[in-house]
């Protein structure tokens, strides 16, 4: 596989509104303050990179947009989560009435591990979605190309996909769960660190998906690898100690940063928060 | 890209009550069976209560059982276990340590495990049966205490072995070896560093195993006790009454209703004992740890 | 600390595995010398209906009938309610509570079977001769359904491990798919905890049909299959409880004790077998109890 020389990314300062605006949001497990006063807006259509620290909230903030979080014991929040993707619009989704099992099918996860189910990789690719409608079993075969695909899987599995998912490498698996997540046509994606448990080859064809899908989806990306952040992101946000430090755009960023620890953590990866 | 063309509203709302069907479901089995278990416990704690009286402790049953205590059932209980337990214990101990520091090759360990924790599977009137064949018949022991305590002891082995392994095998490397550089030899090295974590392990499957055999009825129904007339047994070859059995015995008089009522205090004693033994189990495990393991 | 004192130490622990290593054998073997007799003189004729023998009829056939559906309809109450009850615990329940419900189930887990048959002669007999009107409460069905509520705790505290051992990524993965909670733990908890849940069912189905305190008492000794075949509310005959009832009863050595002891180790082989290959099942270590 070619490894694609990552373009540079344009100024992205858009006018239209935000996708996701988060409002002074604080998250606690077990009492324990996580998030502070969180505040963030994401734009639609690229691929926004929250970098910082470990420890510092990234996943707690992600996990916290598709309220993932409902499900740890001792997670208790305070604050707004507004979506606005063309179906919820203007919407808190921590609102009492939300559906969250219909919020969760417009917004896909991709974890850290490669998280296949024990089945073949037809059945993986369609397990979200046959819930959500009863297809035919044309409908299943093209929802499956479509999809593995969309992931530049297909070449690579279209003669094997009844075999078990768990026979692929790492790597694949990975763009597996991705597909799998497409499949149920969000259109958000998050994902928390989805590269550190793979080899460079896959993580590479990773981050040049990502680059493809901003095209038509809106890319939360969680990662403390700052040359990934530098090759992908349009937009940066650098966290720490469960608050914004500073967002910008990468060039600005990288080159003129506002604050001292934004600039010591991107070059030396060594943070004072 | 809208989630509208691929689903309508009403499909959510049917798995929603599904969900809340399958929650619901699963919330009623679960109570039903809290009930049935809670149950049982009060069913034994309540009549067991009112039979129960330091009379009833202290005084010997007369009657077959009908009328009188159990004092000599509990002596008997007992003493089978003091006897299973002094039988089985370096036995099992023994195999524990053989298993772990001498026995190198895979095959030899697997079969090993096979035939020693196997034990554990056979059913317990086997184990009767087989006593009564081979002790009371064959080597003519006649019916007596000493027979029933071999028996419970074979019983517990393969429990006792277990967690005496298991106490063994998490000793780190680090202590063996040491140990072997100050110039120990193996078996010292057994009796410095090996012997005082199986030991510990040891005592805690003994304790497993002993609330085990306490209630156990049918190993030693045939071979070892007596229904009546039996005090205590003048020697190793004499019959011996216990709880378990006379609590069988008394129930095969339920229309009895001091019988009945016996039964439930016998029952309660005997639970009482084998959670005694539990907790103990249970103390042990968590005092006695291994050292590496603190 | 002399070579003669470790020869002792690795003489004493080789002996001791020797005797614990031999003992299964041993009492195989004696079952089976003991067993000779009836295979060799009524062989085939094992496997007919009557019993009967002053009479010389030894047919054992409505003992492993017994044994079978007591076994096999305990377990069809027993299965599904402790897996839907290890799905609440495992599942459902906060984790702040689960260690009041193990430890509950442990000493549940841990009452003497006699104790189980004088629950079911003073109540369970009782109730069920009032329900079904019947001329006795001790039947096939009342053996049922008392070894179901005794193997209870067990299967629910094996499938709860099962369940609770199923690594947390795979639910969030489902739910990070918009699952609801139910598809959650059927399309991906209850697979992933298939083979453990199968070994503790082969677990529970061997003690079932080893069990025999509980069911000699309530089951009424009788040496029938019922008329008709699916009627369980009469009483019956187990392996176990024929064993339990009879031994003391038979002469040593006779044909009659052959015969008994010719079921005895029927009864252990495929127990045995049972407990062998549930230990396959068992991914996760929970070997051997």
């Amino acid at each position: 596989m070619n490894k694609k020389t990552v373009e540079s990314s344009e100024l992205v300062d858009r006018i239209e509104s935000p996708v996701i605006e988060i409002g002074k949001f604080n998250v606690w497990f077990n009492g324990i303050h996580i998030l502070r006063d969180f505040n963030m807006r994401f734009r639609e259509n690229q691929i926004t990179c929250i970098i910082g620290p470990s420890g510092s909230g990234k996943s707690t903030l992600i996990r916290s947009i598709n309220r993932i979080n409902d499900d740890v014991e001792g997670f208790a929040y305070q604050g707004d989560i507004i979506l606005n993707n063309g179906h919820i619009n203007g919407q808190n989704i921590y609102h009492n009435g939300t559906d969250v099992n219909l919020l969760r099918t417009q917004i896909g996860m991709v974890f850290q591990k490669p998280c296949v189910f024990p089945k073949s990789i037809y059945e993986n690719v369609l397990f979200g979605i046959k819930y959500l409608k009863n297809l035919s079993k044309q409908e299943k075969q093209q929802i499956v190309e479509e999809n593995l695909k969309a992931v530049s899987l297909w070449e690579e599995v279209s003669n094997r996909l009844y075999d078990r998912a768990v026979t692929l490498s790492i790597g694949q698996q990975q763009r597996l769960c991705i597909a799998r997540s497409l499949a149920v046509k969000p259109s958000i994606i998050l994902l928390d660190e989805p590269t550190s448990s793979l080899d460079h080859i896959s993580s590479y064809a990773i981050e040049n998906l990502m680059l493809q899908l901003k095209k038509q989806y809106t890319i939360i990306f969680v990662t403390h690898n700052i040359f990934q952040a530098k090759r992908i992101a349009d937009y940066l946000v650098f966290m720490c100690e469960g608050q914004v430090i500073e967002e910008g755009t990468k060039e600005k960023l990288f080159s003129n940063p506002d604050k001292q620890q934004t600039g010591d953590y991107l070059s030396n990866e060594y943070c004072e928060c | 890209m809208l989630l509208s063309d691929i689903l309508k509203l009403e499909d959510f709302m049917n798995r929603k009550w599904i969900n809340k069907f399958f929650l619901l479901i699963c919330w009623l089995v679960t109570v039903a069976s809290a009930l049935t278990l809670i149950f049982l416990l009060t069913v034994i704690v309540f009549n067991g209560a009112q039979a129960i009286n330091l009379d009833f402790l202290f005084t010997c049953s007369r009657d077959f059982g009908a009328e009188g205590g159990i004092f000599y059932q509990i002596i008997g209980s007992i003493l089978l276990i003091i006897g299973a337990s002094l039988i089985s214990f370096p036995i099992a101990l023994g195999t524990a340590i053989f298993k772990s520091e001498y026995l190198k090759n895979n095959f030899l360990q697997r079969l090993s495990s096979i035939l020693v924790y196997g034990l554990n599977g056979i059913p317990s009137i086997i184990f009767g049966i087989f006593g009564l064949i081979f002790f009371v018949h064959f080597l003519e022991t006649g019916i007596s205490w000493f027979v029933g305590a071999v028996i419970l002891a074979i019983m517990i082995i393969p429990t006792i072995v277990l967690a005496a392994y298991q106490s063994i095998n998490s000793i780190p490397k680090i202590y063996r070896d040491s140990a072997l550089a100050l110039g120990l030899n193996r078996w010292q090295v057994i009796l410095k560093v090996v012997f005082p974590q199986g030991i510990s392990g040891a005592i805690t499957g003994l304790l497993i195993g002993a609330a085990r055999a306490i209630g156990e009825t049918a190993p030693i129904m045939f071979i070892a006790t007596a229904f009546s007339g039996v005090e205590m047994p003048g020697s190793l070859f004499e019959p011996v009454t216990a709880l378990p059995t006379h609590i069988l015995a008394l129930a095969q008089h339920a229309t009895d209703s001091q019988a009945l009522k016996n039964a439930w205090g016998t029952s309660l004693v005997l639970i009482i004992l084998v959670f005694v033994f539990s907790v103990s189990a249970l103390f042990t495990r968590i005092k006695l740890k291994p050292v590496s393991q603190r | 600390m002399s070579a003669y004192t470790s020869k002792i130490g690795k003489g004493y622990v080789l002996s001791s595995t020797l005797i614990s290593t031999a003992m299964i054998l041993l009492i195989l073997a004696v079952l089976f010398i003991n067993s000779y007799g009836a295979i060799i003189e009524v062989g085939w004729k094992l496997f007919t209906l009557k019993w009967n023998p002053p009479d010389a009829r030894f047919g054992i056939l409505s003992m492993l009938y017994g044994s079978l559906v007591v076994t096999f309809l305990s377990l069809s109450i027993a299965v599904p309610v402790g897996v839907l009850t290890a799905v609440f615990t495992a599942e459902i329940l906060p984790s702040k509570y689960r260690i009041y419900v193990k430890s509950s189930l442990e000493l549940l887990a841990g009452i003497p079977s006699i104790i189980y048959g004088l629950i079911g002669v003073a109540f369970f007999s009782v109730w069920i001769g009032e329900l079904f009107n019947l001329p006795s409460g001790r039947t096939i069905f009342t053996a049922a359904i008392l070894l179901s509520i005794m193997i209870l705790p067990t299967i629910i505290t094996l499938c709860d491990d099962a369940i609770h051992n199923v690594p947390r990524k795979y639910r969030e993965a489902a739910r990070g798919l918009g699952l609801y909670k139910y598809e959650v733990i059927l399309s991906s908890v209850l697979p992933i905890a298939k083979t453990d849940i199968t070994g503790t069912v082969l677990l529970a189905l061997g003690r079932a049909l080893g069990e025999t305190m509980a069911v000699m008492l309530v089951i009424g000794s009788i040496d029938k299959i019922p008329q008709p075949f699916y009627n369980f509310l009469v009483p019956g005959q187990t392996v176990t409880s024929k064993l339990g009832r009879e031994i003391a009863e038979s002469a040593f050595g006779s044909l009659h004790f052959s015969v008994m002891m010719f079921m005895g180790i029927v009864l252990v082989i495929i127990v045995l077998s049972l407990t062998f290959v549930a230990q396959r099942y068992f991914k996760t270590g929970r070997l051997y109890e």
